[in-house]
């Protein structure tokens, strides 16, 4: 009982105060909705008739949805609550004018009402969304939602009942005094709800401005309507409802002031009737809607109201009496806004996001004005114009009722289409697929789609059924579960794991004689889950199974259960037993993965030890991967070695930087070892840094210092941007200041010959390569002097004054000069604002690089000095460049052969002096 | 047989690889391999998962769709780099239509290489954003706002 309660009302700690708030506010505005919609239906008949009310449809059309919209532009600027409260001051304040224009005999008061009746409609349930909206995170709005929409739909009952039993007493317009004072209760709890919620609000309201800035432009919807089949139909659906509902409505208020002459009468009446409504609409949505969509699909749910309407509007032409009229009213507003709402969402389903938010905000804007409009001109062309009888309307309804449905049988089948393309073309939202199995037709259309569906296309379906339980998935699924390649198949057995029917483990017997292991245990899992859980008893006999694979099978079947199953029945004997027992013949390769995916749940350490050290040198990444978290979890020193090895492997890095840092301290000494060896392979030399940077410890800062006097340039900058991530999370570690000084005068040293060669380099073709590449390692240069100041002074600060200094806004790069003057200490203040205050002159550059004792030549004689630096590439850039330009007095650059070691360190300038020394030499001399 | 210097003056020339640093460049151009293709030869077909990029250095290719030729690209242009990215099966079939020199790219040396650079990484991604912006640019006739 507590657990069906919990199911119907999931409110949780902490929400009860503010939930019961909110469903008594929508409750009394809804209620108070019913008594005024009573009240303005009542008195229009009463002063100026139903035949007039086709003009007040089209005043409705022309000015109640700008209004709304006016109002809601400016409602996001106001504060939620506040706006809740001022916005109620003003209905309360209008009821009471109305009540005296009442006193006063003002004739057009009726249609006053009317349009105000319909703004207050829109605004005070919008506004009650929006406040819903800010007081609840998208999980709570996701439970509690369908709460508040009880408490909507119990507010309409309750001003039912009100009205009913109270007009006829207080007199119809003394409702709208009552229903001012009804309205006080909500000022009270939006005045609560600001307070007790405000910092909640307040959040909500940022990011809601955010996401206004952001939010999509509705332009183009038309466009998008009219291109598409689909759309127009979608839209014409709406367009007909919308017409219909009207035309249904006008023939209502004909028969109400046909039948019921008083003026209170009908007000109670009207209060009766939205009773009826009200408990009509819960009970269809509560036991009807859910199982209309679910066992008949959108074809039947679109139907619903059109062949309601039709029917009821053909007993009204046989029987035009007040009861036959309310029952076509009643229909009406029952199942539109219960099926024929839920059968508009599902119309959605397959249209994506985009243009979802565009199309719906047309609909919004337009079709439901202009709808409202030609069903005003269409009453006043049968009644007015034509002059027939109220009652021929209902032939207008029948017509139109079936021009309904014969537009819902071709959206029908549209939809199945759109459905298709929108899964082969992965244009369906994420939100789209959580909803969809409730749609039979969603799910005939993903059944359809992977009947035919083949490589990636089924390999994307088999994603997107995942979780989606149907008999009729089980075909599809079953036939690519024999598919040849293994993926698929796989796939297609963990999606028939989760339906559920273990009948159909019989259908897969023959793939119990896979060379696979992995679909082997798959078949077996699916034979032998009994509600949930695996049974011991059908995993029995196939343990004591002749064949070698199934008995593996199930041995991994039992393991990857969990619980009591694995131990019992596997111990480390028996799997090693198994195992050879499997071995010669098999697929040995798709054993070892699936033994790899289960060395987190062996029994037995010692032999997830083993296995892990023998799978951390597989080839293949998915067993190594589960080798390495293994590893990660058996922490043993052992391991460390081939963890590091293991970096070498793009792909597994970021599972071994985290099984490394697990180690913590304890691996930092091969870890050292490796980094300081030249000899490692680069790729696992420029990975270490980001391993030592998750071991947060002074030996880790100390060995990353060292690194930055590493030979390899790359092994330098890793090292410095590990350093750099450490310092900002960890500024209690010490950064030897005295390293990192030494580093720095080199830095400047190199900022400023850059500098200088930038300004020598010649302005040509031929030396543009080397220009650009001055350029960037100038500006590269610049970037690891910020970083590594950013190891003695504030690093956050540091990184902002450094990306100002890139800003094209000259205030704020003279800021961060400003505070760079004010941080930096001598000497390297003057270095450092010497090169970004303003651009230095050659003889500057010349002067600062003889304090470091290094000489600055001048064009071209520089480029025989970047030609012999330890930098790979600009030494090419500059070989190629003396080419380029043919200087010929530089050409002995090319005479000399590099040494061994050169050869080795700098590949592509050996590659470029070999070149272009052939080329020198087949050049006939000039 | 191109020179590393060579290549990367080559590559330098085509827009996507117009915001790589020019030893990027290098790095790009040590992985690509020079491949020739003859008239009539195919380089890929319409469906096949791309494995490999192309740079053209000489010569004509065509591209296919549902066998209507869409376009050709000559000298300077590239084919497929994007589709490396997606991994979406090609959209087009290619098709040598003279004696046609290329470099070739494969995804796995890509994939590799710019695990190791990321600076390359953030280079393709301005590309990239540069040319969502232009697209935006040319559907609004409008500048967008560099932070939207």
């Amino acid at each position: 009982m507590t657990r069906l309660w919990r199911q119907l009302v999931d409110i949780r700690e902490g929400e009860w105060s503010r939930t019961l708030a909110m469903f008594t506010y929508i409750l009394t505005v809804i209620a108070v909705l019913v008594i005024v919609k009573s009240v303005r239906q009542s008195l229009f008949l009463q002063k100026f008739g139903a035949a007039n009310l086709p003009y007040v449809y089209l005043l409705i059309a022309a000015i109640a949805g700008t209004i709304a919209t006016i109002y809601q532009r400016f409602a996001h600027r106001v504060k939620v609550h506040r706006l809740l409260i001022w916005t109620m001051v003003i209905i309360i304040a209008n009821l009471l004018i109305f009540r005296f224009l009442s006193l006063i005999g003002w004739s057009p008061l009726a249609y006053v009402l009317y349009v105000w009746v319909a703004v207050y409609g829109i605004l005070a349930t919008a506004q009650f969304w929006m406040l819903a909206n800010y007081v609840y995170d998208p999980r709570q709005a996701k439970r509690l939602f369908p709460i508040l929409g009880v408490g909507a739909t119990l507010g309409g009952i309750l001003g039912g009942y009100i009205t009913q039993f109270t007009a006829t007493a207080l007199g119809t317009e003394n409702m709208l005094l009552l229903s001012g004072v009804m309205l006080l209760t909500c000022i009270g709890l939006a005045w609560r709800l600001g307070t007790a919620e405000r910092e909640t609000i307040r959040e909500a309201e940022r990011a809601r401005r955010f996401k206004d800035s952001s939010a999509e432009k509705t332009e183009g919807g038309f466009k998008l309507i009219w291109e598409s089949k689909y759309l127009k139909l979608v839209m014409a659906i709406i367009a007909l409802s919308i017409v219909i509902s009207t035309v249904v409505d006008n023939q209502f208020s004909f028969v109400v002031e046909e039948h019921i002459p008083d003026k209170d009468a009908k007000t109670a009446f009207f209060g009766q009737f939205f009773t009826w409504l009200g408990w009509a609409a819960f009970l269809t949505q509560f036991f009807l809607t859910a199982r209309v969509v679910r066992r008949f699909g959108i074809g039947v749910a679109m139907a619903v109201l059109p062949v309601a309407l039709f029917l009821g509007s053909g007993l009204f032409v046989l029987i035009p009496m007040l009861l036959t009229g309310v029952l076509v009213k009643i229909a009406d507003g029952t199942f539109r806004y219960t099926i024929h709402k839920a059968s508009l969402e599902l119309l959605f389903l397959p249209i994506p996001i985009g243009v979802k938010n565009k199309t719906k905000t047309f609909i919004d804007v337009f079709t439901d004005r202009f709808s409202k409009g030609i069903a005003a001109l269409l009453v006043l062309l049968v009644t007015t114009l034509l002059g027939f009888h109220y009652t021929i309307l209902s032939y207008v309804l029948m017509g139109l009722a079936v021009v309904w449905i014969g537009v819902a049988v071709l959206t029908r089948k549209e939809y199945t289409a759109a459905f298709r393309d929108s899964l082969m073309g992965r244009k369906l939202d994420e939100d789209t697929l959580i909803i969809s199995p409730t749609d039979p037709s969603a799910v005939d259309a993903l059944a359809e789609s992977l009947r035919t569906a083949k490589g990636s296309a089924a390999r994307r379906l088999l994603d997107l059924v995942e979780g989606i339980k149907s008999p009729k998935l089980i075909d599809p699924l079953v036939t690519f579960a024999h598919d040849p390649d293994i993926d698929i198949a796989k796939a297609a057995l963990d999606r028939l794991a989760e339906q559920d029917a273990p009948e159909v483990g019989e259908r897969l017997k023959d793939l119990l004689e896979s060379p696979n292991v992995e679909i082997v245990e798959r078949v077996l899992r699916i034979r032998c889950r009994r509600k949930d859980t695996l049974s011991p008893v059908e995993l029995g006999p196939f343990l004591a199974d002749d064949r070698p694979l199934v008995r593996l099978g199930a041995v991994m079947c039992a393991l990857r259960s969990g619980g009591n199953i694995g131990a019992d029945i596997v111990d480390a004997e028996t799997l090693e037993h198994f195992l050879e027992d499997s071995g010669g013949g098999q697929d040995r390769h798709a054993m070892n993965r699936m033994l790899a995916s289960l060395l987190r749940v062996l029994p037995d350490d010692e032999l997830a030890h083993s296995y892990t050290r023998r799978f951390l040198d597989s080839n293949d990444p998915e067993i190594r991967g589960n080798a390495i978290e293994s590893a990660g979890r058996l922490r043993s020193r052992e391991l460390v070695e081939p963890l590091i090895r293991s970096l070498d492997d793009r792909r597994l890095r970021y599972k071994v930087r985290d099984a490394l840092a697990g180690y913590g301290e304890s691996a930092l000494g091969t870890i050292e070892d490796y980094f300081r060896d030249p000899d490692t392979a680069f790729s696992i030399r420029q990975y270490l840094p980001r391993v030592l940077e998750r071991i947060p410890s002074q030996r880790s800062v100390d060995i990353l210092v060292s690194g930055l006097d590493d030979v390899d340039a790359r092994v330098r900058f890793a090292s410095l941007r590990s350093l750099g991530r450490l310092r900002a999370k960890y500024q209690e570690l010490n950064f030897d200041h005295h390293r990192i000084a030494e580093r720095l005068d080199e830095e400047v040293r190199k900022a400023y010959r850059y500098q200088g060669w930038v300004l020598d380099v010649a302005d040509n073709t031929e030396a543009a390569l080397l220009r650009k590449t001055l350029h960037e390692k100038s500006h590269k240069t610049l970037d690891r002097l910020f970083r590594l100041l950013a190891m003695t002074h504030p690093p956050a600060e540091l990184y902002a004054a450094c990306q100002a200094l890139y800003s094209p806004n000259a205030r704020i790069r003279a800021n961060a000069v400003e505070y760079l003057d004010n941080v930096l200490k001598p000497p390297h203040k003057q270095w450092v604002l010497g090169l970004i205050e303003e651009r230095p002159s050659f003889d500057q550059i010349s002067s600062m690089l003889r304090t470091f004792g290094d000489t600055a030549p001048r064009w071209p004689d520089d480029l025989e000095h970047q030609a012999g630096t330890d930098d790979d590439w600009l030494a090419a850039c500059a070989l190629y460049t003396v080419w380029a330009l043919q200087e010929r007095k530089l050409f002995r650059l090319f005479e000399r052969d590099p040494d061994p070691d050169r050869k080795r360190k700098r590949p592509l300038t050996v590659e470029t002096l070999y070149n272009l020394r052939q080329r020198i030499e087949s050049t006939p001399p000039e | 047989m191109l020179s590393t210097i060579e290549r990367v003056l080559t590559l330098q020339k085509n827009e996507i690889f117009a915001e790589v640093s020019t030893e990027g460049l290098a790095h790009l151009a040590a992985i690509a391999e020079e491949v020739e293709f003859d008239a009539g030869d195919s380089l890929f077909h319409e469906g096949e998962i791309p494995d490999a990029c192309y740079l053209i250095l000489a010569g004509h290719v065509e591209l296919n769709r549902s066998n209507q030729t869409e376009l050709t690209v000559g000298p300077g242009d590239d084919i497929g780099v994007w589709a490396l990215f997606d991994g979406e099966p090609r959209v087009f079939a290619a098709r040598a239509t003279e004696n046609t020199h290329a470099l070739k790219i494969t995804q796995e040396d890509f994939y590799d290489l710019l695990a190791d650079h990321t600076d390359i990484v953030q280079s393709f991604f301005r590309t990239l954003v540069r040319r969502i912006r232009r697209v935006l640019t040319d559907r609004t006739g409008q500048t967008t706002n560099p932070t939207g």
